[in-house]
This record gives structure tokens, sequence and C-alpha cells, in this order.
């Protein structure tokens, strides 16, 4: 099986600019475009039954991850 | 990697070598070339670029130390978490021990229950500014400037009074043996 690498939309001024200023589609882009890293710092290693190091996904960190993230463009200051 | 590519890229290095380049010089050269043409042509665009690159730095930047705190938090609490089957274990002998309604002591505007019979002799026979005091410094961890404005004295006052109550609760639970530190 292929695994498709679709292209992301990379961000630009004027998605951040309207972010902050509250535009929610803008702010769908950038979430998509964390998407990936907050699933990455979500993940805590366990042991495994078979003794193995395996990883998942804490959703508390996920969706406070994802809380921060949308302070942090609320508060960001766009010159 | 594919015959083409492997054939292009000998190529490509052959021809930085006839230009007297390496690969790396030639990156670098063209990075330089491309923030000549940004300065000059369009400074507009310049800032844009510095202000999106602040961005994604200060996001990924906060999001991994909000990251390693939370991290920390949960490990502190989970240190100290005691499951609810343990706890009822221990909590039997606490249920059979509620007799001491009657060690009743008035602090600021409550009653307060004291299991300790020496401390509540102690308490029970200081008067209520002190006990306040007492209250407010050990069990709510207020300045002495805090309790001063609240109780209406001065600080050093607040103070002088602390310090005579601590020995003296010291002294009658210790049964006025010396400090050893």
């Amino acid at each position: 099986m292929k695994i498709k690498h679709t292209k992301k939309q990379d961000l630009t001024y004027e998605i951040i600019r309207n972010a902050v200023n509250g535009d929610e589609d803008a702010e769908e882009i950038i979430f998509d475009y964390y998407e990936p890293y907050i699933i990455k710092l979500s993940k805590l290693p366990y042991i495994n039954n078979e003794g193995e190091v395996a990883y998942v996904i804490d959703e508390d960190i996920y969706m406070s991850l994802k809380l921060k993230l949308h302070e942090l463009i609320v508060n960001f200051k766009v010159a | 990697m594919n015959k083409e590519n492997f054939n292009k890229n000998k190529n490509f290095s052959k021809n930085l070598g006839n230009l007297g380049m390496s690969h790396r010089e030639y990156i670098i050269e063209g990075q330089i070339s491309r923030q000549k043409i940004l300065d000059e042509e369009c400074p507009e665009m310049k800032d844009k670029i510095i202000i999106v690159n602040q961005f994604k730095k200060q996001v990924r930047k906060s999001l991994s130390n909000f990251k390693i705190d939370l991290y920390r938090g949960k490990t502190k609490i989970s240190d100290n978490e005691v499951l609810s089957d343990e706890l009822f274990e221990n909590s039997v002998e606490f249920l059979d021990e509620y007799t001491f309604l009657e060690n009743q002591v008035i602090v600021m505007d409550f009653k307060m229950t004291i299991k300790n019979d020496l401390l509540y002799e102690v308490l029970n026979s200081m008067e209520q500014q002190q006990r306040d005091i007492v209250y407010l410094s050990l069990c709510k961890d207020m300045s002495d400037k805090k309790i001063g404005e609240k109780l209406k004295l001065s600080r050093s006052s607040v103070q002088r009074i602390k310090q005579a109550m601590k020995k003296q609760i010291y002294d009658a639970m210790t049964g006025g043996s010396k400090r050893e530190d």
C-alpha cells in the first residue's frame, strides 16, 4: 500500500493575521498545520504485554495543548 | 535512487567543480542572493516573513515547554495518588475514632475540632486573638503584615505574639525540652 504525502498549506502572514483577528477558517488552517506536532508531543511511552516500548496518545495532554495553541494565537501580536 | 537521478546529481556536481565551488558553497550563495533580492525589491515581504517565522518559533517553543510542565504535574499527582480501595481499608479506623466533637475551639468565626488532647488544652488556654494569629499564620500561611491588616494590629506585635505562642505550643507538646536546632 502506498502512503500519500499530501503537501500541507504553509502558514502565511495573511493567515496568521486573520486568525489573530478571529477568523475561524484561518485558525483551522493553523490547527491543521500543528496537528502532527501536537500528536507527537502528546505521545507517552509505556511497556506493553510483550515487554516492548509502545506509545499511546494521552488525550488530556492533546486537548490542553490545543487549548494552549488557541491561547497563543489569540495573544500573538501582529505588527 | 534511480539511475537518471544519480546521473543528474553527478553532472551537477561536475559542473560545480568546473565553477570552482563546492555544493555547500553553492547553497549558501543561493541563500544570500535570495536575501539580497528580498532586501532590495520588496521590504514589506521581508517583514511578513519575519513575523511568520517569529510565530512559528514562539508556538513551537511554548508548546514544548507547556507539555513538559503538564507531564511534570501529572507525575507529581500520580506519585501522591491513592486507590479508593486502599483508602477505604485505612479509613475504617478513622470512622471509629470520631468522638472528638467535644474538643472544639473557636477560631475566627467558626468552631474547630482538635483531635490532639494536648494541643486542645494549649489552644483553649489562649486568648481569642492569640488563637486567631496562630491559625492564620500556621494554617493559612499568611504573612505578618497581612494578619496585622486583618486583625488591626501592627506587624511587630503580630510577630511577637506569634513567636510567644509557638514557644508555648512547643513547650506543651514536648514537655519543655530544649530545641535541638
